[in-house]
């Protein structure tokens, strides 16, 4: 479902008919239910019928408006109002049964019309929503996978820098206590990759929750003296694993532990939120 | 037959008497199954209809089609109209205009079908017939849309022309462009900004004069 920042970011292609059919699609179904969008969209709207209207101006021939006619006629005695040829024929059937055989006949036939129409358009709206919904998670699937894939390039690049360092340190960062994972999730966890060498902290953890919109994890460094230093933000991917680098000016010595904390994207930097991971170094 | 004469006379005059309506109130009417109401605004509209997706279908035959269709629509969906959605015309041609899009899109993937086994032959058949800019350039010559594309400037113009008059989807318009899909989006907007600022007054003084 498409939200109105959304509305707000597609409105021009939207307006020159330029997103795809199934954007199209969710556009209209969050215009439908949400009025300042509507008069948005009726406002980008109105300037382009000008646009419409100043191609050469030419006339369609009779036979374009009769065939229309012809249409409407036929769908409207084949299913949204049965007009005199079927009453006609209903009628023929009920002067040859009883007159309330003819009747429940007749409302059996119009139900059965009426169904089939609403059926087949039904399903056509139907299929259009569905393929609209596979679009999305065929999108949502080639997002993941493009995770996974950024995923192991990092897992690679760790390999690597711990394997060329021999003064490499591996910490482990696990769940701090305050933090019960979900049901059915698997508590967070991670480790801490400190190459003496580079002075840079590498930490990478998985099964981090997926934070709301403008929140954020934040990686701290805490001093043996108790002085908290936010460095860097702890990006998550979609399949729940989170990366950072952080490089560091001060002796290594001199820190005592890492927390990663969740808390609002644009907190200053002297707020500490939740703690969910802490490694000791 | 006797029916039909006496029929036809009863609807030519109800005709008459909605010739004066106003849009909203037709539309009205046909949502409630009222023919002749459809009859005026097909009067009133279907040259729009038909001239744009002449324009930019270049066939009578498909143009007549997607007008027909345009009006079966609104037949259909007359109910579904929302005054809060703009004018009845705004809506009347974006049904049309996204009717001829999807008549577009559909040529264009059969004509890649046809063509796929040369890669280069789609390129060419493309080129010739299938590019809607340099298509719509030629059509244009002397228009007064012309005039009017004139005053935005060549990036925002061709972006128009392929979104509006080709229909081609955004990451098209990026890869035909050779653009990043964020300058074509941003080019979208301002070319949209653009067009209420400049094209729409002086559009309707030239539609008014
Ligand atoms: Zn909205």
């Amino acid at each position: 479902m498409m939200d109105c920042s959304k509305i707000h970011e597609l409105l021009p292609a939207y307006t020159l008919g330029s997103l795809t059919t199934s954007e199209t699609a969710d556009f209209n179904t969050h215009v439908e239910v949400c009025s300042p969008c509507a008069v948005k969209v009726r406002d980008a709207g109105d300037t382009l019928v000008d646009l419409a209207r100043m191609v050469p101006q030419k006339r369609p021939s009779e036979r374009v408006k009769d065939r229309l006619l012809a249409r409407i006629d036929k769908v409207d005695q084949l299913v949204t109002r049965p007009s005199r040829p079927v009453m006609d024929f209903v009628g023929s059937l009920g002067r040859q049964l009883t007159f309330s055989t003819g009747t429940s006949l007749a409302v059996a036939f119009l139900i059965v019309a009426v169904v089939i129409g609403y059926w087949s358009s039904r399903s056509l709206q139907d299929l259009q929503d569905l393929r609209g919904d596979i679009e999305q998670r065929m999108e949502s699937v080639a997002q993941q996978e493009e995770d996974v894939r950024e995923g192991l390039e990092q897992q690679h690049k760790l390999f690597e820098t711990i394997a060329a360092d021999p003064d490499v340190t591996v910490k482990r960062l696990s769940a701090n206590i305050p933090t019960v994972p979900l049901p059915g999730h698997e508590s967070p966890s991670g480790v801490i990759v400190i190459s003496a060498r580079d002075s840079t902290v590498t930490i990478a953890a998985m099964h981090l929750p997926q934070l709301p919109q403008n929140w954020a994890y934040h990686v701290w460094l805490i001093k043996h003296g108790g002085q908290e230093i936010r460095t860097a933000t702890l990006t998550v991917d979609s399949t729940g694993a989170g990366h950072a680098e952080v490089t560091i000016d001060a002796p290594l010595e001199e820190f005592r532990a890492i927390f990663v904390t969740i808390d609002p994207a644009n907190a200053g930097p002297g707020s500490v939120g939740n703690s969910a991971l802490r490694g000791d170094l | 037959m006797r029916g039909n004469a006496k029929d036809s006379s009863v609807s030519s005059s109800e005709t008459e008497a909605r010739i004066t309506l106003e849009d909203v109130e037709l539309l009205r009417l046909i949502a409630n199954g009222d023919r002749s109401a459809l009859e005026v605004l097909y009067d009133r509209y279907a040259g729009g209809i038909y001239s744009l997706a002449h324009h930019m279908l270049q066939e009578q035959g498909a143009a007549e089609e997607v007008t027909q269709d345009t009006f079966f629509k609104v037949w259909r969906r007359a109910s579904t109209y929302n005054v809060k959605r703009g004018k009845v015309s705004g809506w009347l041609f974006s049904i049309g205009h996204h009717r001829i899009i999807d008549e577009l899109r559909k040529r264009r993937r059969q004509k890649s079908m046809i063509y796929v086994p040369d890669v280069e032959a789609v390129h060419r058949q493309e080129d010739e017939s299938a590019d809607p800019n340099e298509f719509a350039e030629k059509r244009m010559q002397g228009s007064r849309l012309r005039k009017a594309l004139e005053s935005l400037n060549p990036e925002l113009k061709s972006v128009v022309v392929l979104a509006y008059y080709g229909g081609l989807t955004q990451s098209e318009i990026a890869k035909k462009l050779n653009q990043p899909l964020g300058t074509v989006k941003t080019r979208t907007r301002l070319a949209l900004k653009a067009l209420r600022e400049n094209l729409g007054p002086q559009a309707r003084k030239w539609l008014d004069g």
